[in-house]
């Protein structure tokens, strides 16, 4: 593997941009400038970048390779600014035993892009009823347990889930939906749904259920991880919470930061999503959060589809906006450009944050470090298409759309990744 | 004149009465012995139902037919669909058949715009799940602006199972539009928690929903709402939100009462009621003829 120099770029180095060169020898990061050969990069204008951690992936595999393969969402990923991303368990059949935690660690590991950090199911199946082998999960490399897609409405279930997943220190995450109450919903309950005549999902569908999970980690004195929160109601609960000492942690995605509900008036099916787009004022709220340093991470919640099944109706299209090729940038676009928040202020709920939460090791972009960067123009722009998206899904809100910032490099452990 | 009718949005209000006047002169021609006129010779108008319909499809195929157009029938259950055929594929196959107007029914809201996508024709939405029914608005403005002359002012009261009707959206549109007074009475399970217009009233009282009301419209309650938990079941519903003869001493009091069909005797409306000279609901099915070739009319391409 060559040394690389990338030269002309802004380095955030310790929270703060430096204009300085930068070198990967050996596959690590250093500032002195190596002997011998090595190739340059010019990278003038560009930004060079700790690179991401997705908390939050859907990976369709095994069983739904029409929609994405490992192939495809390992080269979104690194398209993406990312090295790192978490898989949700809810694949066919579901992520709920020791071999299929295995399988994807080692076949996720054939394409050399990006890591897979593995999530299994809480339950059995994600059926909400019997316990999963958590334990040799764990063994096998799982990262954390989840029902994601579903939420154990239980809470006895819920409550032994936990205690059993805590036992073995595996990371909780849930998605606090309350499906009586969400049923046949297919965006944001309010004066959008009643306009188009499509089913709500009301806010209580999802507050309901939060308040819930707070009581049962306040008990049980077990953290937990709320994903994909929506509401400003949701994330004013947990922020209560954790004043009264309780370890409840939880991430936004990118779409909600982006996105509303009046985005669906088209009834483009590229924005039917679960947990639904809401309103201005929550989105509004969310991103003032970010601006505080009140939230703890952002997930992508990447869900491709095949485009057949985004042609159906509105309310027969399956939920899910394809999102790791993109979701930096669009990042970039709504904190940085829309909300003049810097870079600097939340790349990390992208980077460390997660691996934090997960009890993973930091990856900083320091001398003698493993060279886990990307460098991202923040000035060129570029059309998003079928053809400039990796994922098999091309599912994304931002499909025929030109976006400013464009990820040129991307690198894991030292090797170039991206461009491939 | 805008190339699709979807919902009441696609028609300002000038349109619109250009609409009802024209109905208005195809009304005269229904009333002759001799019923056809040769406006869409050689002109193809496709309809495309997705749902049942038995009311709907009638009015438009006989609008067609009195204006000499010819007619193709594609009726499709949705289990069809769910063999992986998609709309989007079903349509082309159709647009290459060169169709004028599609007419199109379907019981999920926005199919109409994926039709209109795909074609090179008028698309006419003829009730899109629970978002739009247009062409029933139409009929239901033309039937007040007839007999009062004018809609602005006029207290237009509903009642029924507002949360899922399209007819209701529409309506709504449409009198807001030409400048009524809306009330609703309906039990707040089937009341949108959204409410849909900051101008329209409601109320849980039938005797001050009917309080002046110059229309009283009243909706086909579904079966599967009692199924479903929604109200109590028919007897309680009759009791409190049924449209019963004592209730039209409060009315203005000419009163007409109106329903799209079909009706629930003795269930949102009293037999009595339905069959009294205020009702206008077999009115409304001739309306309806006479102002769907009066849509057919102004979105037919030259």
């Amino acid at each position: 593997m060559n040394n690389v120099e990338i030269k002309n770029a802004k380095v955030l180095i310790g929270g703060k941009f430096e204009k300085t060169a930068v070198y990967i020898c050996d596959g690590k990061i250093t500032f002195s400038k190596p002997k011998g050969k090595h190739d340059v990069i010019d990278a003038a204008g560009a930004l060079v970048l700790p690179s991401l951690f997705d908390i939050h992936t859907h990976l369709r595999c095994p069983g739904q390779e029409y929609k994405e393969d490992l192939d495809s969402v390992t080269k979104a990923a690194v398209h993406g600014g990312y090295t790192d991303i978490s898989s949700m368990p809810n694949t066919s059949p579901p992520a709920d035993n020791e071999a299929l935690i295995n399988y994807i660690k080692l076949e996720g590991a054939v394409f050399k892009r990006c890591r897979i950090h593995p999530f299994g199911t809480l339950t059995l199946g994600s059926k909400g009823e019997r316990l999963s082998r958590m334990g040799l999960m764990k063994k096998a490399g799982a990262v954390g347990v989840t029902d994601d897609g579903k939420c154990i409405s239980n809470g006895t279930i819920m409550m032994r889930a936990m205690e059993y997943a805590n036992t073995h220190g595996l990371f909780i995450m849930d998605h606090a939906e309350d499906h009586d109450i969400s049923a046949n919903g297919v965006l944001n309950e309010g004066v959008v749904s009643e306009k188009l005549g499509l089913t709500g999902i009301p806010e209580i569908a999802e507050t309901i259920v939060i308040k819930r999970d707070i009581e049962i980690s306040r008990y049980l004195n077990i953290p937990m991880h709320i994903t994909h929160v929506s509401t400003k109601r949701g994330a004013e609960l947990i922020l209560a919470a954790k004043k009264d000492g309780i370890k409840i942690t939880f991430d936004v995605t990118p779409h909600h930061l982006a996105f509303t509900d009046e985005d669906c008036l088209s009834f483009d099916t590229n924005f039917k999503v679960n947990p639904p787009l809401r309103l201005d004022s929550d989105r509004t709220f969310l991103i003032d959060l970010i601006k505080k340093g009140l939230i703890d991470a952002i997930g992508t919640d990447h869900a491709p589809h095949a485009d057949f099944e985004k042609e159906y109706p509105f309310d027969r299209a399956p939920f899910g906006i394809s999102s790791l090729d993109t979701a930096f940038c669009l990042l970039y676009a709504t904190l940085t450009v829309e909300n003049k928040i810097p870079l600097e202020k939340w790349i990390g709920l992208i980077s460390s944050a997660p691996r934090k939460l997960l009890g993973l090791r930091p990856s900083e972009l320091e001398e003698g470090q493993r060279a886990n960067i990307f460098i991202f123009h923040p000035k060129n722009e570029w059309k998003v298409d079928r053809k400039t998206i990796y994922s098999k899904g091309k599912n994304t809100p931002l499909q025929g759309k030109k976006i400013k910032g464009e990820v040129l490099y991307t690198f894991n452990n030292g090797k170039m990744v991206y461009p491939f | 004149m805008r190339k699709h009718l979807i919902t009441l949005d696609d028609l300002s209000k000038e349109q619109i009465i250009s609409i009802l006047e024209q109905g208005k002169a195809f009304k005269e021609i229904l009333s002759r012995p001799i019923k056809k006129i040769p406006t869409l010779r050689g002109k193809t108008i496709g309809l495309l139902f997705f749902e049942p319909s038995t009311r709907t499809k009638l009015s438009f195929e006989l609008a067609a037919k009195r204006m000499s157009a010819d007619i193709v029938n594609f009726s499709a259950s949705t289990s069809s669909l769910k063999k992986n055929e998609s709309i989007k594929d079903t349509v082309m196959t159709l647009d290459a058949m060169k169709i004028d107007i599609y007419v199109v029914r379907h019981p999920s809201p926005g199919v109409p715009y994926i039709i209109a996508d795909h074609i090179k024709g008028s698309v006419i939405n003829a009730g899109d799940g629970a978002h739009s029914h247009p062409t029933q608005a139409i009929l239901d403005l033309y039937t007040m602006w007839e007999r009062f002359g004018s809609i602005k002012g006029l207290n237009v009261t509903i009642v029924g199972d507002v949360k899922y009707s399209r007819v209701v959206r529409s309506d709504i549109s449409g009198l807001l539009k030409m400048g009524a007074n809306i009330t609703l009475c309906t039990p707040k399970t089937l009341l949108p928690r959204y409410v849909i217009d900051s101008r329209v009233r409601h109320t849980f009282d039938m005797k001050k929903a009917v309080k002046d009301a110059d229309v009283i419209m009243g909706l086909r309650m579904q079966k599967e709402r009692q199924d479903s938990g929604i109200i109590p079941d028919e007897v309680e519903y009759n009791h409190f939100f049924g449209l019963k003869s004592h209730l039209l001493e409060h009315a203005s009091k000419d009163v007409m009462i109106m329903h799209p069909g079909p009706i629930n005797r003795g269930i949102e409306i009293d037999g009595e009621v339905a069959d009294s000279k205020n009702s206008v609901i077999n009115e409304q099915v001739t309306n309806g003829l006479a102002t769907r070739m009066s849509i057919f009319y102004h979105f037919v391409e030259n």
